[in-house]
């Protein structure tokens, strides 16, 4: 990751993949650290019902099926930046993917549901 | 093997392009104005050619769907703007397709019109559930090939060809100009509806679509789309051989049917019939799935077909919801040619915000690399852009001046 990253329009409010590939929220909002006069750096990514809140009013209106409402990821998480924000280790450690998880054992309860 | 592969392209054409929109709009631009609106369903299908191509590549190069992409380039309160407006077209759409279904179904067997709304809904829900996404793509698109009887009926029909061919030159002649703009506008939102690339680029993550497919986007594109503005064409000509000067407005489903039935007979109607419960069944999972692509892509939920349904859970139970939904609109008696018609209005309205991100990122080079678009798709992309903002403006001005185009 040493090349240039354009916070904005390259980080923020893309997809988060944990190391198995699996969808486990977006970049909802950039934690980042340094006082004046110090250099400004990443610490986190923050994902979660609470992050989307802070950035409009409109985010109270996103459903959430149990989400933790904040999540803050450690920028030294992140494995690599391309068309996706991957992360090292699984959702589930992070605590991401609740939402999910959560409705998971009402869908598989029906037939055919692991196909 | 790549022939079949080709269905993503028919699915999306027969399913997504000729749907309960493009039946009404087309045989009743045909009926009222006769072949002079050809001309429109050409700008429309190069439209939608162009996009399609557009978000294909994008989901083959970086494996995005439309609204991850709508989301990361104008952001989550504008994106949030534009998913509410896709969804509320969506769901409309979707309640129109399943009475489009039952209207077929009665016709076909005489039963009950409610009871085979919830038939078409509990079908749906069966078909959805165990069907994989490549059957789903064969079997619907494949199915919706009956269409073809339109250009048979359209061809023996004998309509004057001379005519036929002036229709393709854009032109305005006509004593009611508004009401000829807002066929105009509708038969543009009809073929660019925007629920056809939220499922084309989705299924080509289902699918997943590497650059090395980029060969097949581009032919899915162009034969599934060519195919359904061929049909388009056929059903404005049958409409108009049939209908028009002869004071019959076919608003109905069952009328444009007869389009194939005066010239072909009991055959005709058969294939018109099937072809058109095929074309709006795909419609209907087209939307349903699209409506729960969009708000697991919105909000970075895991989705897809190619997942089990545990395996992606908040997408399943968002298609089951919305099935729910559309079976209380559907269930009101509201009429689905009218609801339709308001649908494809609306649908103008959020075409820019859709289309605009698309054009942004299949520009990123960032993770587009060798795969960004050329000249000819940015020329292209660009003119659209504008097509659909003047359309996007104009539409609700005519939909309100000509009474949803009563005159």
């Amino acid at each position: 990751m040493s090349e240039e990253l354009d916070l904005a329009l390259g980080l923020l409010d893309h997809q988060l993949l944990d190391c198995e590939g699996r969808r486990c929220g977006n970049v909802d909002d950039i934690a980042i650290e340094g006082g004046p006069g110090e250099s400004p750096h990443v610490a986190a990514i923050l994902v979660g019902r609470d992050v989307l809140r802070s950035r409009s009013w409109v985010g109270r209106l996103v459903p959430s099926f149990g989400d933790r409402a904040r999540v803050r990821v450690p920028w030294e998480e992140v494995s690599d930046v391309g068309a996706h924000v991957e992360l090292k280790k699984t959702a589930a450690e992070y605590g991401l993917g609740r939402g999910d998880d959560r409705v998971r054992p009402w869908i598989a309860r029906l037939p055919g549901a692991n196909r | 093997m790549k022939i079949f592969q080709i269905a993503l392209g028919i699915l999306a054409a027969i399913g997504g392009f000729v749907d309960i929109g493009d039946l009404v709009f087309n045989v009743a631009a045909g009926a009222t104005f006769g072949y002079q609106l050809l001309w429109v369903v050409v700008i429309g299908v190069v439209g939608i050619i162009v996009y399609s191509e557009m978000c294909g590549r994008v989901a083959a190069a970086s494996n995005k769907a439309v609204f991850d992409v709508v989301r990361e380039r104008v952001g989550f309160r504008a994106g949030l703007g534009t998913l509410v407006a896709a969804q509320i077209v969506n769901l409309m759409t979707l309640a129109a397709e399943i009475g489009g279904i039952a209207i077929c179904l009665q016709l076909l067997s005489g039963l009950p019109y409610r009871w085979l709304i919830v038939a078409a809904i509990v079908a749906l829900a069966i078909v959805v559930w165990v069907t994989s996404f490549d059957w789903l793509e064969r079997i619907f698109g494949y199915g919706g090939l009956c269409l073809l009887a339109f250009a048979v009926a359209a061809v023996k029909l004998r309509p004057d060809w001379g005519d036929v061919a002036s229709g393709y030159v854009p032109h305005l002649e006509t004593d009611d100009p508004l009401l000829y703009l807002y066929f105009a506008v509708g038969l543009l939102g009809a073929a660019m509806t925007p629920y056809e690339v939220y499922f084309y680029s989705s299924g080509a993550v289902e699918e997943e679509w590497t650059p090395k497919d980029l060969g097949l986007n581009r032919a899915n594109a162009m034969i599934g789309y060519g195919l359904g503005g061929f049909l388009s064409f056929a059903l404005m000509i049958t409409g108009g051989a049939l209908f028009l000067n002869k004071g019959i407005q076919p608003d109905f489903l069952g009328s444009i049917a007869l389009g194939a039935e005066v010239p072909l007979g009991k055959i005709g109607l058969l294939l018109a019939l099937v072809g058109i419960l095929f074309a709006v069944g795909g419609a209907s999972i087209d939307t349903l799935l699209s409506g729960a692509y969009n708000l697991a892509q919105f909000l970075g939920w895991e989705w897809g077909r190619y997942r089990s349904a545990s395996g992606a859970p908040r997408f399943t139970l968002t298609w089951m919801v919305l099935l729910v939904l559309a079976l209380g609109i559907v269930m009101t008696g509201v009429d689905p040619v009218q609801l339709t018609e308001y649908a494809v209005v609306f649908s103008v309205v959020a075409l820019p915000l859709t289309y605009l991100p698309i054009l942004l990122v299949a520009n990123d080079r960032a993770y587009m690399g060798a795969h960004a678009n050329g000249r000819l798709a940015n020329v292209l992309g660009v003119v659209y852009l504008f097509v659909i903002l003047a359309v996007s403006a104009s539409a609700i001005p005519l939909m309100i001046l000509t009474n949803v185009g009563q005159g």
